[in-house]
């Protein structure tokens, strides 16, 4: 019998449920790969045999999450860019559109595209229809008074929902807010 | 992965700052970086611009129940896969490192006993006599030698308690060469998996109380259970004893170690007095052999990665290019040259045993940032990667 069951368990002592981590991230990485390549079947096999490689990681091999992301990121660049290596798609691509998918830059440009695209989504999404609708019109540019109209509300509901958004908000960027040390010692070395 | 890393992170400063706004510090690094190039720039704009809609659409195309579904059920199938590539029947599936295509077995899976084609001959078998046969070369070998006490196969030999016709102590020693693979069935049905540029000595008949081979190399061993005599296997730096268990033994020392390993049973290694391990199934024993009088300590390496070369696999878990290369050199039978000019860098993956060597090399170039391989008959020249 296969155990469906496993834990990703980091070098700096994070546990996460491999399904979790699956259901949470596959379209995400199914974005990512349709940066590469146009036919959805082989997106959907690039990723999945990507997170098949995962599962067999032994465990302690990534020291955090996010490195776990960005080894997950070039893998599936490293094989979208062998699959067209390999078939005759290569031959209907010209030659500049390959050589910019196969520079560095568009990989890099590619992860902060989809994981910055990918983080306002998922935010945005956990919240409360109602904030929702707060945030994207305040993401509009539009100022409260401006909401409150559009949304039939009155002024002090829109600044309520919005406290409760931001409380939100916080809450599933945590994670990442604590990483800005790290930015600016990354920064420095460059 | 440093720079992939880089941009992740930027990329949270981005939704950070357009949700909450930043800090002044976290405000100087963005537009720091949204100076150091058009691209950078062009992706803040775009983000600036960005309408959740859009990207609610973007994402939510993907099912994940139907996505974690052929997940399972892709996971299922690796045994079946895995049996087949070991028979050797399966077309050669091309495994990329890294992000490579893994097949998944069971730990409890039963190994197959056909062996993998040797790719190259020159398999040897020295008799107590001291003569040497060929056995790769059936056509010149004259199996008299050897008739009766034991019957050759296809990359088989073994040996028939039935049959056999002497009762002497007598010693064969079988000598598998780089590029080849063998397998072996002694007197008593032990089994054993021999891997490239191995030796292993053993008596045609056992003794009355005891089993004991002699090993250099690598080789997996299902033991046949004879409380009576216990096996021993014996190396240059370590002794393991075992009643009836399968179990792999390493001594390569490509990272300096030699390896034990434990599918089944339980064994009993030891490197000298007072430095001994005993292992339950599924651990690894490792003794550091760069320093003489070093501790049997139970080791970080799984037993799949032990025992994946005789599954038809190259496992590397974090293993530094440099290790991986005399694993490719014992099983192509091949040299690299200036391979002091691979770096630090560690690589995860599996790969089958049955992908030619230029596919095997593609793929580690595909992977490597600043190295390219030039091969010349048997020998491959490490060069520096051109962009």
């Amino acid at each position: 019998m296969l155990v469906y069951e496993k834990q990703i368990k980091f070098g700096d002592g994070d546990v996460l449920s491999f399904e979790n981590f699956f259901r949470e991230n596959f379209s995400k990485f199914y974005a990512f790969t349709t940066r590469f390549i146009g036919d959805n079947y082989v997106c959907e096999d690039i990723v999945q045999e990507t997170f098949i490689t995962i599962w067999e990681t032994d465990n302690y091999h990534y020291e955090t999450l996010l490195m776990l992301n960005a080894f997950i990121y070039k893998t599936i660049r490293n094989k979208a860019l062998n699959y067209l290596k390999h078939h005759k798609i290569r031959k209907q691509y010209s030659q500049k559109y390959l050589q910019e998918l196969e520079s560095q830059e568009y990989m890099y440009t590619s992860v902060l595209n989809e994981e910055s695209h990918y983080l306002l989504y998922k935010a945005i999404s956990s919240l409360t229809p109602q904030c929702q609708q707060v945030i994207k019109l305040h993401l509009e540019g539009k100022s409260n008074k401006e909401i409150a109209e559009e949304m039939k509300i009155s002024v002090v509901t829109v600044k309520s929902h919005k406290l409760v958004a931001y409380k939100e908000l916080r809450n599933i960027l945590q994670h990442s807010l604590s990483l800005m040390l790290y930015v600016s010692v990354i920064f420095l070395k460059k | 992965m440093e720079t992939i890393l880089k941009y992740i992170k930027v990329a949270h400063l981005l939704c950070k700052e357009r949700l909450f706004g930043l800090n002044g510090k976290e405000l100087q690094l963005l537009e720091d970086w949204r100076r150091q190039s058009e691209r950078h720039e062009k992706s803040y704009q775009l983000f600036q611009h960005l309408d959740p809609e859009v990207l609610a659409h973007r994402y939510e195309r993907i099912d994940a129940d139907r996505q974690w579904g052929e997940f399972r059920s892709r996971l299922a199938g690796r045994r079946f896969r895995v049996w087949k590539a070991v028979a050797g029947i399966a077309a050669v599936v091309c495994l990329l490192l890294g992000g490579s295509y893994l097949f998944y077995w069971n730990q409890e899976s039963v190994s197959s006993p056909e062996v993998a084609d040797s790719p190259m001959g020159g398999i040897r078998l020295v008799l107590s006599s001291g003569k040497t046969l060929n056995l790769s070369d059936r056509k010149h070998l004259d199996i008299r030698q050897i008739e009766g006490n034991a019957v050759l196969h296809d990359n088989q030999l073994e040996y028939r308690m039935d049959t056999l016709t002497t009762t002497e102590p007598e010693y064969n020693t079988l000598i598998v060469p780089k590029g080849a693979f063998y397998h072996l069935i002694l007197a008593d049905g032990t089994k054993v998996w021999l891997n490239s540029d191995s030796r292993i000595e053993y008596p045609i008949v056992f003794a009355e109380n005891r089993r004991e081979v002699t090993l250099q190399g690598e080789a997996f061993f299902e033991v046949e259970k004879d409380s009576d005599k216990p096996f021993m296997v014996k190396t240059e730096n370590f002794n393991v004893k075992v009643l009836g268990t399968s179990f792999n033994i390493n001594t390569y020392g490509d990272d300096g170690k030699v390896y034990t390993a434990l599918q089944q049973g339980v064994v009993e290694v030891e490197a000298g007095p007072e430095n001994a391990l005993i292992l339950a199934p599924g651990q690894v024993a490792e003794l550091d052999i760069r320093q003489p009088g070093m501790r049997m300590k139970l080791s970080r390496m799984s037993l799949n990665q032990q025992i994946a070369w005789k599954e038809g696999f190259f496992c590397f878990r974090s293993t530094p290019l440099s290790d991986m290369l005399k694993q490719i050199e014992r099983y192509y039978d091949v040299c690299f040259v200036d391979a002091a000019k691979v770096g630090e860098e560690v690589y995860t993956g599996d790969i089958s045993r049955n992908v030619s060597l230029e596919e095997l090399l593609d793929a580690i170039r595909l992977q490597t940032t600043n190295i390219d391989f030039r091969m010349v008959d048997k020998v491959v020249y490490i060069i520096e990667k051109r962009d």
